[in-house]
């Protein structure tokens, strides 16, 4: 029976590739309150982008996903040159070029595990690989295409997160989706949902039945790497003295590779058992990090080289835990600041009312002061607007269903004139010259800022935009929710309070 | 049962975990398409066409997904029967590729002209197969290129129209490469058949790689990619990411 399980055991236990992509997946998504909570990480490490595929938007993630913030820095080219994600995927591409794929990106990880099920795979052949070309055009199209064609518009869309991602829709919608504290949020869900939900279970069916069917077909962020396969230190490399070109490696790999070390290649290390020859190798520069060792003679030398390697990797792996364990205690740490202190009206005297002030529907509307855009300048006090609808519509100029919805607010303001108050509010987080932006856009709206940001906080909100807020004449709050308005919408809430 | 009786019953279990498969994933996208069509059906929406009931909720979420709940059981009925019976491994002996085949030969080999002929034909297929990609290329560029095609904000329309656009060009060309790299096989297959019968010669020396290039190549570019990076926190984009990545993104996760 012991036999039977050790047998058992050798034949199933997680490969030393395995593992790392488990590590990595955990680094990734290191930030644990995040789940518990249903928020996202809001901490310095997200200036970095991680090098495999990981949505921001997931409640674990701790770093930027490399593809979202290419988008968005391409979104943005009209404002600025986006060196720094074309810095960042260069160093990655030159450092490990493809190697990410096959070892530290958690969407390689969950196709492969997809891909474990036990049912007949369709093998690759000529026409796989030239489907292996799709993913370059998804990358012309809305990689680069859409983000361009929109940023002279100054209006930001990241074309594949928002159509195609799959990673966004497992690891975003459906980690934060799975959390009760976020049950109000399927509210707003809608044909994007739909169609994303879709797309993604089309997508791991597919690498149910075709090894890795995105990275292979659909991944720009492979392709981006792939372009490194040349020249990326990390990897697997044929020694060209040995190769015989006998193509068993080819014939061994599951990726559509014409041979070890191209652009689809994932450096996987599988090939390097097949080689009779043992002319492959993964290395770093000139150091061997795994290599065919079958066959040699279990002499001295040999058993002392053997000791001395586990040895360094039990020191590698008890390393890797204790980065692990010390970054998951970093982004998980306490740092609530002290509680948002919410002002009580002071400039006109309310009638004796003792409903509590607070950000849920019926409470009375927390005060705040914030500065006004434009050219008169001057604040903006809530409690000195009373007797009026107000509607607090929280925005940034980053935020493409913020910028999306304004024309909507506007057609409303200018239909309601003076019974009701529109007030859209930009966040505290700043990328671009805000007034600039009103003014080439037209808006005729009072626009202001929420220059700390207490006041999104005060009402509930914080890491997620478009929010609206609206407040009846009594000062009470009758809508306060996150997502897109259009003016149907704001009619129908407006006109009973009317 | 016996071992052969074993493997077959592993087969076919394995098929029928295959159908399976497909059922509950085509199940899951039928409900999820459900939700989203009865929750923007006339009976829910106002005759401004406002939302009277959100279109997702953890009911309608319970009750879609309870209909499939027979087909998950039976999925997972077959994937355990699978696991317990066993499938046969793969004992095919790995089939070197044409193109390794070939090269093997060429370097082994006289090239006659019968040879020539099929390297001739192949690259005149590889030039017309970059000639057809480049024209997909282009006009697929020169719609994306026209701003007026991307003037309204109104994305279901304008992605939906650039899809309908590019679409057919991307199909064009990607049965072109399809095409040409079948008809690339079929043609090494030939010539591999001509090598086998041509003159034998002693094998010629393989190419060796420039090395010294390409590490020149990659000193360089590590030193773009340097000057980069301290370009771009300096011009603000090291910001634009964190502030992009600390909220959530609503389109990113089909909430915006």
């Amino acid at each position: 029976m012991a036999k039977k399980w050790s047998a058992w055991w050798a034949a199933h236990k997680p490969t030393k590739r395995r593992l790392i992509q488990v590590y990595a997946a955990l680094l990734y998504n290191a930030h644990i309150k995040g789940f518990i909570k249903g928020d996202i990480y809001v901490g310095p490490t997200k200036n970095i982008c991680v090098p495999g595929f990981n949505c921001y938007s997931c409640p674990g993630a701790i770093g930027a996903c490399p593809l979202g913030a290419l988008q968005n820095a391409l979104a943005s080219a009209d404002k600025r040159a986006p060196w720094y994600v074309l810095g960042i995927l260069m160093l990655y591409g030159l450092t490990l070029g493809r190697t990410i794929c096959g070892w530290i990106c958690p969407l390689g990880l969950i196709q492969e595990l997809f891909h474990k099920l036990p049912t007949p795979k369709l093998p690759k052949g000529r026409v796989t690989h030239a489907l292996s070309y799709l993913k370059y055009i998804l990358i012309g199209l809305f990689v680069v295409g859409i983000p361009l064609a929109y940023s002279v518009q100054r209006f930001p869309v990241p074309g594949f997160c928002k159509y195609i991602c799959p990673a966004g829709t497992f690891e975003g919608a459906m980690g934060l989706l799975a959390n009760p504290a976020n049950t109000e949020k399927l509210s707003i869900l809608n044909i994007l949902f739909t169609r994303k939900f879709i797309i993604m279970v089309g997508i791991l069916t597919a690498c149910v039945f075709c090894y890795r069917a995105f990275c292979r077909f659909l991944c720009p962020l492979g392709a981006i790497y792939g372009l490194f396969a040349r020249l990326s230190v990390l990897g697997v490399k044929v020694e060209a003295s040995r190769c015989t070109d006998c193509g068993r490696c080819v014939a061994a790999c599951k990726m559509d590779i014409r041979r070890v070390g191209d652009h689809e290649c994932i450096h996987c290390g599988e090939c390097i058992g097949v080689c009779p020859t043992k002319a492959i190798s993964m290395k770093a520069g000139k150091i061997v990090l795994m290599e065919n060792e079958t066959g040699k003679p279990d002499g001295q030398p040999d058993a002392g080289r053997a000791a001395k390697r586990r040895l360094r990797s039990l020191l590698a792996w008890a390393v890797a835990l204790a980065v692990l364990a010390g970054v998951i205690w970093f982004v998980n740490r306490d740092t609530s600041a002290e509680p948002v202190a919410v002002t009580q009206a002071e400039a006109t005297p309310e009638p004796e009312d003792d409903t509590p002030v607070g950000k849920e529907i019926g409470m009375r509307c927390p005060d705040f002061t914030v500065p006004l855009y434009g050219a008169e300048g001057g604040t903006y006090t809530l409690g000195e607007h009373q007797g009026k609808v107000r509607v607090l519509n929280f925005w940034a100029t980053w935020c493409t269903p913020c910028v999306a919805e304004l024309p909507h607010f506007e057609r409303v303001q200018a239909e309601y004139g003076d019974r009701v108050e529109i007030l859209a509010i930009h966040s505290d987080m700043i990328t671009d010259d805000v007034q600039a932006f009103i003014d080439a856009e037209g808006l005729v709206l009072t626009f202001a800022q929420d220059e700390t940001g207490d006041v999104i906080k005060s009402l509930g909100g914080s890491t997620q935009l478009p929010m609206t807020v609206i407040i009846d004449q009594q000062g009470k709050i009758v809508y306060n929710r996150v997502g897109s308005m259009n003016d149907e919408t704001l009619r129908t809430l407006i006109d009973p309070l009317m | 049962m016996n071992e052969t009786g074993r493997l077959r019953a592993g087969r076919v279990l394995a098929w029928l975990l295959s159908a399976a498969t497909l059922l509950v994933a085509a199940q899951l996208m039928v409900q999820c398409a459900d939700i989203y069509l009865t929750g923007t059906s006339p009976a829910n929406l106002t005759p401004g066409g406002v939302l009277i009931s959100s279109i997702f909720s953890r009911e309608s979420i319970a009750e879609h997904f309870s209909r499939m709940a027979w087909s998950v059981w039976l999925w997972l009925a077959l994937l355990a029967a699978v696991l317990v019976v066993g499938q046969p491994k793969d004992a095919s002996a790995l089939r070197a590729p044409t193109e390794n085949r070939l090269a093997i030969l060429r370097r082994r080999v006289e090239a006659t002209p019968e040879m020539r002929g099929e390297q001739k034909k192949r690259r005149q297929i590889i030039m017309i197969c970059v000639c057809a990609c480049a024209v997909c290329a282009a006009a697929m560029a020169l719609y994306m290129v026209n701003l007026e095609n991307f003037a309204s904000r109104d994305l279901e329309q304008t992605v939906g129209r650039m899809v309908i656009h590019t679409a057919p060009w991307a199909v064009v060309a990607l049965a072109v490469i399809a095409a040409a790299e079948i008809l690339c096989g079929t043609s090494m297959e030939r010539e591999i058949a001509l090598a086998q019968k041509a003159e034998k010669r002693p094998p010629a020396p393989k190419k060796a790689e420039n090395e010294q290039a390409r590490s020149l190549l990659r000193v360089a570019l590590y030193a773009a990619a340097i000057v980069m990076l301290a370009a771009g926190v300096m011009n603000g984009g090291m910001r634009d990411v964190l502030v992009k990545a600390v909220n959530i993104c609503t389109e990113c996760i089909g909430l915006g």
